[in-house]
């Protein structure tokens, strides 16, 4: 099996915690080397104490072993994740899932914080109410204009 | 070389370690809901943060993750009193205030340790920092809204800061063998660094009557000792309880 059969199985495994992304479009696959018929991973979870990550070696494991491959994944956890990883199939599919994404990259929170689009209505008329979520990489907004809540997904900075 | 590194290593895993226990252990019963989730999200980061400090010992074949957090003598851990310290009474202006102690004094740390000549916790103390930001954006603000706010809060917060204040002071004792680290370049003095702290907070503590003059040898006394591997008079329980599931499941996988 060549490294991009790989790429492609990979692609099939969702982020557990937002199942409509993929592992590989939100950018937490790093370096793929495949050899006979054994592939190594490396991923790279978004946040370190990320909840999901050995249910994603364990579904990588699995998805791979069907086809053949023995997966060896390495969690890199020196290497930063950013959100200037994530494809645009990714950021199209976390707006598809109901979350506002920031509008700009940044490494200061405050900012992040600032202007955000309500994603049901547009409006920016929204407040922060809490820098912390359901899952690390989420943040809980309310929109003024609609009174709705609302996640923004909220990359580390 | 690999007994510094061990040393260094594991003072700051353990801190993370304890620190996210003692924050997980708001899960229901935070004084909201938004703070319920903040302290559970705050506690899963240390903690991970803690796991990714342990894989790099693992990654020099010392051990595994789970073994150093669950199967470890007393003796043998390196973390700070202040975070051994129990939630006395639920009282949520401590669980704020050391909060905030420990993640000025943390955000100065991985400052630090982005310079560090040892590759593998430069790497880690890049990413980490672009979490913690989140945390010391939490502290602060909570910090200086209530100290603004009525007067319970403020007499609460104080007398949080007065059972605190030598704790976190403390956490500045020099490493063993520190001048050894420092000379390899991986890590700031600690003295140095605990002016960086005090550069940090007491803007934000002075303004609010919330500072207060460092603690006297006399009152620092009893806080010390932690990473030579005196544990606070809180451990015991604290470990107990840490190690339930894993000491009657010693093989348990989750």
């Amino acid at each position: 099996m060549s490294a991009e059969e790989v790429w492609a199985l990979l692609r099939e495994v969702p982020d557990p915690e937002i199942p409509r992304v993929s592992i590989v479009d939100m950018g937490m696959i790093g370096e793929v080397q495949v050899s006979g018929g054994k592939a190594q991973i490396e991923l790279i979870p978004t946040f370190a104490g990320c909840a999901a990550v050995p249910l994603m070696v364990r579904e990588i494991g699995e998805r791979l072993r069907a086809r053949g491959i023995a997966a060896e994944v390495r969690v890199n956890y020196g290497a930063a994740w950013s959100p200037d990883r994530i494809r645009p199939e990714g950021w199209k599919a976390l707006r598809a899932a109901g979350f506002a994404v920031p509008t700009h990259l940044t490494d200061d929170p405050e900012a992040l914080f600032e202007d955000v689009a309500c994603p049901r209505c547009g409006s920016t008329a929204t407040s922060l109410l809490s820098p912390f979520g359901p899952t690390a990489c989420r943040a809980i907004f309310k929109c003024h204009a609609c009174g709705e809540a609302f996640e923004l997904f909220k990359p580390p900075v | 070389m690999l007994e510094n590194l061990q040393t260094l290593i594991l003072a700051l895993a353990d801190d993370e370690l304890f620190m996210g226990h003692r924050h997980a252990e708001w899960i229901g019963l935070g004084p909201i809901l938004e703070e319920d989730i903040a302290f559970a999200s705050i506690a899963q980061d240390e903690t991970g943060h803690a796991q990714a400090y342990y894989q790099i010992l693992t990654d020099l074949g010392l051990s595994t993750p789970d073994e150093w957090a669950f199967h470890r003598e007393p003796k043998d851990f390196r973390s700070a009193h202040l975070v051994e310290l129990p939630n006395f009474d639920y009282d949520y202006a401590i669980a704020l205030m050391r909060h905030f102690l420990y993640d000025a004094a943390e955000k100065v740390r991985l400052q630090a340790l982005t310079q560090s000549s040892y590759e593998p916790l430069a790497l880690l103390a890049k990413r980490l920092q672009s979490e913690e930001k989140y945390h010391w954006l939490h502290a602060r603000t909570w910090i200086e809204r209530l100290g603004r706010s009525t007067e319970e809060a403020h007499h609460r917060l104080l007398a949080a800061r007065d059972l605190l204040w030598p704790y976190a002071w403390a956490l500045f004792e020099p490493l063993p063998n520190e001048p050894e680290m420092v000379e390899a370049g991986w890590i700031s003095p600690s003295s140095t660094q605990q002016q960086e702290w005090v550069s940090l907070i007491q803007p934000i503590l002075e303004p609010i009557g919330l500072w207060k003059a460092p603690p006297t040898e006399a009152e620092l006394t009893h806080c010390l000792g932690a990473r030579h591997g005196v544990r606070s008079p809180y451990f015991d329980e604290l470990y107990a309880e840490f190690t339930e599931v894993s000491a009657s499941e010693p093989n348990a996988d989750w």
